[in-house]
């Protein structure tokens, strides 16, 4: 049977956090930047769960990471078009050429 | 259930979070975003698989049909859509210290965070209620005391499609600058003779 306490889900989602937070600073693709928050609100999703089994009392915890899930898809969507119209304009999905604001 | 025995995790779990953990890393390091992508998907899979450990049924299988279903696919779509040469060419590398600098940062948190549950640890799981994670307890809860929220979030997804539709509509002016004016506007056809920094019709195809 699979059991861990609370506190190895908490640093297990650190962990996913971090990965999501370096693959946003340091890698230079918009879509693996994209993909590496998905993960950072996956680790989210993941303390929310976690609490909401050791506090059983309302699943109310369940229920923001239904609206976590909900808003991940929406800004998936969004930065996905964002992600189009900038190809659109550059011909590149690196991060590095959307320079045009640069005085 | 579980007692104080059960202090370290079991075997099993372990195996789960570091395939979690690893499907992570290879998401962010994976030089093909495709590859990447097919990383993601198993790392949503084993994700899943650790909200049934979690005993959140529902939530475990809306994952795998929000993430794994649509959300991948979506990232793959793109990809589709925007071709292999839609990637940018292999700059170089990130420093390496700052990777090592990122992982410390990583590893001292965890570090951090097991060493302070050593000193306090969180209360005793308690044995789950009955229908505890099933679809009428998550449901029930949604409609009943975050109905407003629900609602919100209707609202905020209709605005992410609007608003998705209408960045990708590519019409209208864009500012092009100079100097990527040439590759911008090449397939323009028929605007050969503008000045430098005229403003450029994106996205519409000529004729």
């Amino acid at each position: 049977m699979m059991h861990a306490p609370t506190e190895a889900y908490l640093v297990l989602a650190a962990l996913i956090f971090t990965v999501g937070a370096t693959g946003i600073v340091l890698r230079r693709t918009m879509l693996v930047q994209l993909m590496s928050l998905e993960l950072m609100l996956n680790a989210a999703n993941l303390v929310l769960i976690a609490g909401n089994r050791a506090w059983p009392g309302a699943p109310s915890g369940q229920v923001l990471t239904l609206l976590v899930l909900a808003i991940a898809a929406a800004e998936a969507a969004v930065g996905l078009a964002l992600i189009i119209a900038f190809y659109r304009i550059r011909q590149t999905t690196a991060a590095d050429a959307a320079s045009m604001l640069r005085a | 259930m579980e007692g104080a025995s059960t202090l370290l995790p079991g075997l099993a779990w372990l195996v789960l979070a570091s395939l979690t953990l690893l499907t992570a890393v290879l998401t962010v390091t994976s030089r093909s975003p495709l590859r990447g992508a097919c990383a993601l998907l198993g790392h949503i899979v084993a994700l899943s698989l650790l909200f049934l450990a979690l005993s959140a049924e529902f939530l475990a299988v809306l994952q795998i049909l929000v993430y794994g279903g649509a959300t991948v696919v979506l990232f793959i779509f793109v990809m589709m859509l925007l071709g292999g040469e839609a990637l940018p060419p292999p700059l170089a590398p990130r420093p390496r210290w700052a990777v090592a600098l990122f992982a410390a940062a990583g590893v001292s948190l965890a570090v951090t965070m097991a060493g302070a549950f050593v000193f306090a640890a969180l209360p005793a799981r308690p044995d789950t209620p009955a229908g505890f994670g099933t679809v009428a307890s998550v449901g029930g809860s949604l409609f009943r005391e975050h109905f407003v929220a629900f609602e919100l979030v209707g609202i905020l997804l209709t605005a992410a499609m609007v608003s998705a539709i209408a960045i990708t509509r590519s019409r209208g002016w864009h500012e092009v600058p100079a100097a990527s004016q040439a590759s911008a506007a090449g397939g323009n056809g028929g605007g050969g003779g503008e000045p430098a920094n005229a403003k450029a019709w994106v996205g519409r195809q000529p004729g």
